[in-house]
């Protein structure tokens, strides 16, 4: 890809692309164990130089624990956990992240821990809203869940003005919640929500998904179906060089 | 819509409002000097998030101006331009939801010189009808639009051989 300059021709993509491999190398050897102490220190300062907003700090810093996160060993099953787990030990995490998305327990980062969840994985019905309280490992069959604590609906007088457009899915909860924990599948977890406490008795949930239960599959799917084209085009020219 | 009384509940709504780390909040003082310039990020969260729930909050159903046509009528208006911003920016497109984008804008537009008189037309209302073209053509927004090229010439802009000819790394 050479670009229309006779003078410079090229010399932009080698910009960009020694550019790109000095970023890349930099990042990776502040994170070697050979490199030294006072250059690591100054890691947090060029993730704040080179990051415009601090929300992208944050969003960084969780993936960072997501990612570092050791999942520790099991501890005494939590009070209000034993009526979804029988083990009198369980494991315990802070994050997971699933289909690209960091959800956390409502102690470690409040947004990530607010989800609408299909109660029962039944997707027809209408989603929940809920605080994820604890992820876990199911001690029968090792796979990852929430434990949520529901939000309860609320009567409102006369119609709710947050659902008067149905392409912006909002609406009013109750603040209270449920005293009981929900075991929930990572799957039948439909997105996150914004929240905004519009009283003390009253919230504002909207739905952040992006695209539908069902398209989200699709998008999986296609995705698997396009790397394996991408595979086979480049094993096709392989054979042929 | 850009009285002290609505700017002040925006801003309320900014700092009340919990979101996950992936979704961006604008700066606490929106619109004010020391906030900044917003970012087309910042504004797609005003317009889909924030500004919604402000304006609803004061002008909608059970707000003590609910039954003030003229405030609901604006609260309308504003709301089919948010749901046009919803419905283009979702990540499948269907026939049917880029057929609601163009009738969500046209509702907008159409409107605009009623509900702001002496506001006039600018080429970007004209724009926002193509959208509808290339959403047919290309699909979802995220495939085509301009976010990721704007980042790289950020990022060019940047570095230190920037405006020198014949210079690269």
């Amino acid at each position: 890809m050479l670009s229309n300059s006779k003078l410079f021709s090229g010399q932009l993509e080698a910009t960009i692309h020694r550019a790109f491999l000095r970023g890349a190398n930099l990042r990776r050897w502040l994170c070697q164990q050979d490199c030294p102490q006072v250059v690591r220190d100054c890691k947090t300062l060029f993730e704040k130089i080179y990051h415009a907003k601090p929300d992208d700090d944050l969003h960084i810093a969780e993936i960072w624990h997501t990612q570092n996160e050791q999942v520790g060993p099991a501890v005494p099953t939590p009070d209000e956990l034993r009526p979804l787990v029988s083990a009198k030990h369980v494991q315990l995490r802070a994050r997971y992240r699933a289909h690209k998305v960091i959800y956390a327990r409502r102690t470690a980062h409040h947004g990530n821990s607010l989800v609408l969840f299909y109660p029962g994985g039944q997707t027809k019905m209408q989603p929940a809203p809920g605080s994820i309280e604890h992820i876990y490992s199911d001690p029968v069959d090792g796979g990852v869940r929430f434990a949520v604590r529901r939000f309860l609906p609320i009567q409102v007088n006369g119609p709710d003005p947050y659902t008067q457009w149905d392409d912006f899915p909002a609406k009013l909860w109750s603040s209270d919640q449920s005293t009981e924990l929900e075991a929930v599948e990572v799957d039948s977890v439909r997105a996150h929500f914004a929240c905004y406490p519009l009283s003390e008795d009253q919230i504002v949930v909207l739905d952040l998904c992006k695209v539908s239960w069902i398209s989200l599959w699709y998008i999986l799917g296609f995705n698997m179906f396009m790397a394996d084209m991408i595979f086979i085009y480049c094993q096709t020219l392989y054979h042929h060089q | 819509m850009s009285s002290p009384r609505v700017l002040a509940r925006l801003r309320q709504v900014i700092q009340g409002t919990i979101l996950p780390t992936w979704a961006t909040s604008p700066r606490p003082k929106f619109g004010s000097a020391d906030a900044g310039t917003p970012k087309a990020d910042d504004w797609r969260s005003i317009i889909s998030i924030h500004l919604p729930i402000t304006l609803i909050s004061l002008y909608g159903l059970g707000s003590s101006l609910k039954d003030d046509p003229a405030f609901h009528e604006i609260l309308d208006h504003t709301m089919q331009l948010v749901c046009a911003v919803l419905v283009a920016c979702k990540r499948i497109t269907t026939p049917r939801r880029i057929s609601k984008y163009r009738s969500y804008m046209q509702s907008y537009i159409s409107r605009l010189t009623t509900i702001y008189p002496g506001l006039e037309y600018q080429s970007i209302h004209h724009l926002a009808f193509h959208i509808y073209d290339s959403l047919k053509l290309f699909g979802p927004v995220h495939s085509w639009w301009c976010f990721p090229f704007e980042r790289l010439i950020g990022l060019l802009q940047r570095l230190p051989q920037n405006h020198k000819s014949g210079k690269f790394l």
